[in-house]
């Protein structure tokens, strides 16, 4: 059976899909693109719930884990809450998505829960996150 | 008498067009599909009052027409009939491609099939849809362990792995009919005969495809299939159809014979508008009682047109009684203040639902069909699935 | 009446108006806040007692207050609109029958179906007995909503943008809810909006609390065996009990 020319092009195809961050960005123009390097905004407040280094690791199992705790098991920690957060990191567009944005990383949760993007956004309307 | 299998060559126009066709009707099924996430469900007809539309009916078609499959192949292997072991590789791989399209049904109508992951690592053993997931999954990898032994021509292992694949089967559609037998919230969806039904209505469908599939494939591929072959598969339809009847009447009757379920029964069978149409038309004329006088008489039961005839009547009798099993259930008011009369209510209370299948459903059902023949139709160049010849062995 | 028995007067009746003023008080504030890092325990089980002798008719003060104390959606399509409590208008099967209203909503079963269908635990019952929905597992697979015989269930069909309480998240279209006895609120120790809300219009007809605290006023409703659940030829147990039904 004459499969070589099917092997040959499939791994083609494939190696074509596989560059294609590269070359759909190049094409675009976004490959030389400049990028802004992350400047999350100073927190308000002296001290944070965990040591900076500490957060920034791992924030994300600590809200997984609040979120558990809280729904289904109704523990309601202040400190670990989403609100709470706000009281020191007021908008997100200064804080959470300066980082996330330049790893490209969007946390489904705005989507349902309020977290000002800027200062003086209110819930109805605006940017959805 | 060995079985040679060989691949098709494939390079017709007719047989190109084919599969343009094909993959085209996939790509709007895909597209339906896409819509229904981006979107939201409100672009279907389904509503808080019908939460499961035909995606699911698909669903529960394709699962019933899998175990027919494999019920074929198993004839063959698990109950000796020899003469149908050419079969037995397409068998198993429709088998294999149909569990994929239920499951595609299933996940793509979720809500947020995104989290696909989620069933797999929360089971729940008292939900029939958690045990279903475990259940399918493993019917899939069953078949295509059953599929790899086939083609590895290991004989004395067809047995075994055929018994472990009917039993799995005959688990899978308990689990799939329960899936409504077990909601008592719900007057036509609440019943014990469901799982079994199911079982019997998956044979029937499965062995009316199984044998249009062998029909037109050996034909267009201009190989030779010996009659008797499709008569032998016909004689199992006829009675697989007869085992339907039996379930349908008991489960009515004993319906019927419920004062509390005189409306929700009526409803079914005659005041509900497109459901007595798909119960009486459907189901019972086309898919019952017609195929049955033709299966059964002398002449027609013996030729090949009226089997075509009696099995496409089969294949979209099924269609119907699926739709019959999940949309009435839907569509009839819930009793929930039962012995009061409901006046008026805002979340539509006591009201018939008035469910009308939608585009969007019917494309996903259509394209997901459609991705099912273009696997076969690939499938049979790519894979030596089809016999050179099936003939009738001699004695 | 000379001024020393007025000033007496003047005095019984401040202490009197104040001491019901704490009665009343204390009644309302039944469910007491949920200390901070402690779950939820099943030493309480909380529960309602509706009357509809008391629910006034054309009044949707429960529903509508629940609407907007949980960014229930709404599109203004009877079909897809959701209600996590509604009023429903019936009547008795007899001659010249008065019509009537009942507030529906979920029943928080002890053997809620909802909880037993969902394939990934997503509705489950708390320890406390409510029956909620974990948005962040569901997978919209609307199983809850058949089984449900209450009709309590809703999905969300339609993204919508409706923000009404800033303090409450809004939805993503794709999964199941439905009431969750204002979890937020009886963790605080207040009373769901529902039952808030026919309180301030004075009707009372709604009556919140545990009812495995014996000196509880749903527990004392409860025991009067005037107040009964809807469908109990099912076995369900659901915490939702109705008086004058």
């Amino acid at each position: 059976m004459q499969s070589t020319k099917w092997v040959i092009g499939s791994l083609v195809v494939f190696g074509v899909v596989l560059l294609s961050p590269f070359w759909v960005n190049a094409v675009t123009g976004h490959l030389t693109q400049e990028v802004k390097a992350p400047h999350p905004e100073a927190a308000r407040g002296t001290e944070c719930v965990l040591p900076e280094d500490e957060m920034r690791q791992v924030h994300m199992t600590m809200f997984m884990h609040t979120r558990d705790n809280t729904v289904r098991s109704g523990i309601r920690v202040e400190k670990t809450s989403l609100k709470h957060c706000q009281t020191c990191h007021p908008t997100r567009a200064d804080f959470c998505d300066q980082c996330h944005d330049f790893a490209g990383v969007k946390p489904e949760c705005w989507n349902c829960h309020f977290y000002p993007e800027h200062a003086g956004d209110s819930p109805k309307g605006g940017h959805r996150g | 008498m060995t079985t040679y299998f060989r691949t098709i060559e494939g390079r017709s126009p007719r047989y190109l067009l084919l599969v343009a066709i094909l993959a085209l009707l996939s790509l709007w099924g895909l597209w339906a599909s896409w819509m229904m996430f981006t979107r939201g469900h409100n672009i279907t007809g389904m509503n808080n009052q019908v939460p499961w539309g035909l995606p699911i009916a698909m669903a529960v078609y394709f699962i019933g027409l899998s175990a027919g499959s494999l019920v074929l192949s198993a004839i063959a292997s698990v109950f000796g009939q020899k003469q149908y072991k050419p079969f037995g590789r397409i068998a198993v791989y429709m088998a294999i491609l149909l569990i994929i399209a239920a499951l595609a049904s299933i996940i793509l109508d979720w809500g947020r099939p995104d989290r696909i992951i989620h069933p797999f690592i929360y089971f729940q053993p008292r939900s029939m849809f958690s045990v279903n997931t475990f259940l399918y999954s493993i019917y899939m990898v069953i078949g295509v362990i059953y599929l790899w032994i086939l083609f590895a021509e290991k004989d004395a292992w067809v047995k075994p792995i055929g018994i472990i694949a009917v039993v799995w089967a005959i688990g899978v559609h308990t689990g799939t009919g329960m899936i409504f037998g077990f909601i008592n919230a719900r007057e036509l969806f609440h019943s014990a005969l469901l799982g079994p039904s199911f079982i019997a209505a998956a044979a029937s469908s499965g062995t009316a495809l199984i044998i249009l599939l062998l029909l037109a494939t050996f034909r267009y591929t201009e190989r030779p299939l010996d009659d008797s072959l499709i008569v032998g598969l016909a004689k199992y339809l006829r009675i697989f159809i007869l085992v339907v009847m039996y379930f349908i009447f008991c489960e009515n009757v004993t319906r019927s014979y419920m004062p509390a379920l005189y409306h929700a029964e009526r409803f079914l069978l005659f005041h509900g508008g497109q459901y007595p149409l798909a119960f009486w038309g459907g189901l019972v004329t086309v898919g019952l009682v017609i195929p049955s006088i033709i299966l059964f008489h002398p002449r027609w039961g013996k030729s090949i047109p009226g089997i075509v005839v009696a099995s496409v009547m089969q294949v979209v009798g099924v269609l119907a009684e699926r739709y019959i099993i999940v949309l009435p259930g839907q569509d009839f008011p819930l009793e929930n203040l039962p012995g009061k009369i409901i006046v008026s209510s805002p979340f539509l209370d006591g009201q018939f639902a008035h469910y009308q299948v939608s585009l969007p459903e019917i494309a996903q059902g259509v394209g997901i069909a459609a991705m099912v023949g273009l696997a076969y139709v690939i499938g049979l160049k790519v894979f030596a699935l089809l016999p050179q010849e099936a003939r009738e062995i001699e004695h | 009446m000379d001024r020393r028995t007025f000033l007496k007067m003047g005095a019984a009746t401040a202490v009197g108006a104040v001491g019901v003023g704490a009665a009343v008080q204390r009644i309302e504030l039944e469910a007491a806040p949920l200390p901070s890092d402690e779950a939820a325990s099943s030493k309480n089980r909380w529960g309602m007692v509706i009357d509809l002798d008391k629910c006034a008719r054309g009044c949707t003060s429960c529903a509508d207050a629940c609407r907007t104390e949980n960014n229930v959606p709404f599109y203004g399509n009877p079909k897809i609109d959701n209600y996590w409590i509604r009023i429903v208008t019936f009547k008795d099967p007899i001659p010249n029958a008065q019509e009537r209203q009942i507030p529906l909503l979920c029943n928080h079963c002890e053997y809620a179906p909802c909880a037993h269908v969902c394939p990934v635990a997503a509705t489950f019952k708390r320890a406390d007995g409510v029956t909620l929905v974990d948005k962040h597992r569901c997978i919209g697979c609307r199983y809850c909503v058949i089984a449900c015989p209450y009709k309590a269930r809703n999905f969300v069909f339609q993204h919508t943008e409706e923000w009404v309480n800033p303090d409450f998240p809004k939805r993503m279209h794709g999964v199941a809810e439905g009431c969750h006895l204002c979890v937020h609120r009886i963790d605080r120790g207040e009373q769901p909006a529902c039952v808030q809300a026919c309180a301030d219009a004075e009707h009372g007809a709604m009556t919140f609390g545990d009812l495995k605290d014996p000196s509880s006023a749903v527990a004392g409703l409860v025991a009067t065996s005037r107040a009964h659940v809807l469908r109990p030829e099912l076995g369900l147990k659901p915490a939702v009990y109705y008086m004058g039904l």
